[in-house]
């Protein structure tokens, strides 16, 4: 009998010969030095590829259950379903677009900044903003930090503010920003790192605001802009929050690189994963440009790198 | 039936995580593709359902690839960037040692076909030959030979990138 086919050894050690097939071989092998020396170094090739492609592997990680899968294809709508809502959505959009556009063109050229909102004393967890004294809460910019998908944990900074009254909220999350601006003192007693004010402003005045266009994600639509006067002088500190279509807020902070890192660091997980490596960030000069948001960390690096790359050409 | 499907998910889930990362290069995306193919298992039970998924996670590792070259697009215009913090702190030895390891196995990797690439890989995961045969349109003849080949040249591969690689060390 001639020598067995590299190729059906191959098939051999991997159980892929009919037992028939198998008892031919095997009878050989043992009669034939050649062969058996063959399937021997295959042997070994194939315990150092599968050697090899075992250094490939990710992390293990705990799966999700199945029930939390069904779940999660339960909750799901079918995509004709889908299809549908967001035509009517977009069509929606759009005449509510339109008729805003035709309004616009008979009214004044700037609408009036939305309000304005001091910021002191922040604290990463909402229940040690009660500092003495104050008796209502802001809500600066909520950031969504990420340590691998589906950890993200959402975290809302609430602040001190003075009665109403004497400053009108920036964002209070349960009531539309005023339509009026006004200008306030810094508060005396806020934190020395965050003194300020959070002033939420529409997107076509965010560049009169801030001198320049904003930082953003280029063809994803705003969903909002605060800014907040840098404390070292300079431009300001800008938060420019955005929705994916996805659904996911992604936030685009740029600022004096002192303010963004206290911000951050003020934040609760402080722009921090669980191993406290720092958020995704770039560094230029005394100005430092992050992204934030629900995205695994390779998308928000590429988000960073897009938006510097989009400065730099303005 | 649902216990079935448990068993099957058991059995699989981290074959196909690592089926996907070995495809799309990032562990947290693998394994969101990854639930993705069990929510679609969940939704269609095909009779065979173990080729079902490894044709899907496939499918999805595909689109994957191109939303990925789409975004390139966008980093293509990127300028050299001093500035860049360190998002993954490195300082550990051991974590470079498996970083360095596995870098020259994806590199070892990539010198392959994408058949053959495509073949190794679901036969890592698990498959049967007349599984690998169906989904990559060879025949079941010639899944020994293509594997043949490939084991050699990966191997080959990732010996010819070490030593490179320790030469470039000593010099």
């Amino acid at each position: 009998m001639s020598h067995i086919l590299e190729e059906e050894l191959h098939a051999y050690l991997d159980q892929a010969l009919s037992r028939s097939r198998c008892v031919v071989i095997e009878s050989h092998l043992a009669s034939c030095g050649f062969c058996s020396s063959q399937r021997d170094a295959i042997a070994a090739l194939r315990d150092q590829t599968t050697l090899l492609l075992g250094a490939l592997a990710p992390a293990r990680r705990i799966p999700v259950s199945l029930e939390e899968l069904e779940r999660r294809r339960l909750v799901r709508k079918p995509r004709r379903q889908r299809t549908r809502l967001a035509l009517w959505a977009a069509s929606l959009v759009g005449a509510l677009g339109l008729g805003y556009g035709l309004r616009s063109v008979g009214s004044a050229p700037h609408a009036p900044e939305v309000a304005l909102a001091p910021v002191g004393n922040v604290t990463a967890e909402p229940q040690a903003a009660d500092a003495p004294g104050s008796n209502a809460r802001s809500v600066i910019p909520a950031t969504t930090r990420v340590n691998h998908r589906g950890a993200a944990r959402p975290v809302a900074i609430a602040v001190p503010v003075p009665a109403p009254g004497d400053f009108p909220l920036a964002h209070d999350g349960s009531a539309p920003p005023s339509a009026e601006s006004s200008t306030s003192a810094l508060p005396t007693d806020a934190d020395p790192g965050l003194q300020g004010f959070w002033r939420t402003v529409p997107w076509d005045k965010a560049q009169d605001v801030a001198g320049k266009a904003p930082a953003r994600i280029e063809g994803v639509p705003v969903e909002e802009v605060q800014v907040q006067p840098s404390r070292v002088g300079g431009s300001p500190m800008m938060v420019v929050a955005q929705r994916l279509s996805s659904g996911e807020v992604i936030q685009t902070i740029e600022g004096p690189t002192a303010d963004v890192s206290q911000l951050l660091s003020r934040r609760g997980d402080g722009g921090l994963d669980s191993a406290g490596r720092p958020a995704e960030a770039m560094q230029r000069g005394d100005r430092m440009l992050v992204v934030t948001g629900e995205l695994p960390s390779d998308s928000l690096r590429a988000m960073v790198r897009r938006v510097n790359a989009a400065m730099r050409v303005r | 039936m649902a216990d079935e499907l448990e068993e099957l998910y058991q059995s699989t889930y981290t074959a196909v995580v690592r089926y996907l990362y070995r495809k799309v290069w990032d562990a947290d995306r693998a394994e969101d593709l990854a639930q993705e193919v069990f929510v679609r298992l969940l939704a269609h039970r095909p009779e065979k359902p173990r080729a079902w998924i490894f044709a899907v996670a496939a499918n999805l590792a595909r689109d994957e690839a191109r939303a990925a070259i789409r975004r390139r697009r966008h980093l293509v215009l990127m300028q050299s960037e001093p500035g860049v913090l360190p998002s993954r702190p490195r300082d550990a030895e051991e974590l470079v040692e498996n970083d360095e390891q596995s870098e020259q196995v994806k590199v070892a990797l990539a010198t392959l076909s994408p058949r053959d690439q495509e073949v190794l890989l679901l036969w890592d995961a698990g498959m049967s030959y007349p599984e690998i045969a169906e989904q990559s349109g060879l025949a079941v003849g010639a899944i020994g030979t293509t594997l043949a080949r490939a084991r050699r040249r990966l191997v080959e591969a990732h010996e010819r990138q070490h030593n490179h690689e320790a030469d470039v060390a000593h010099s």
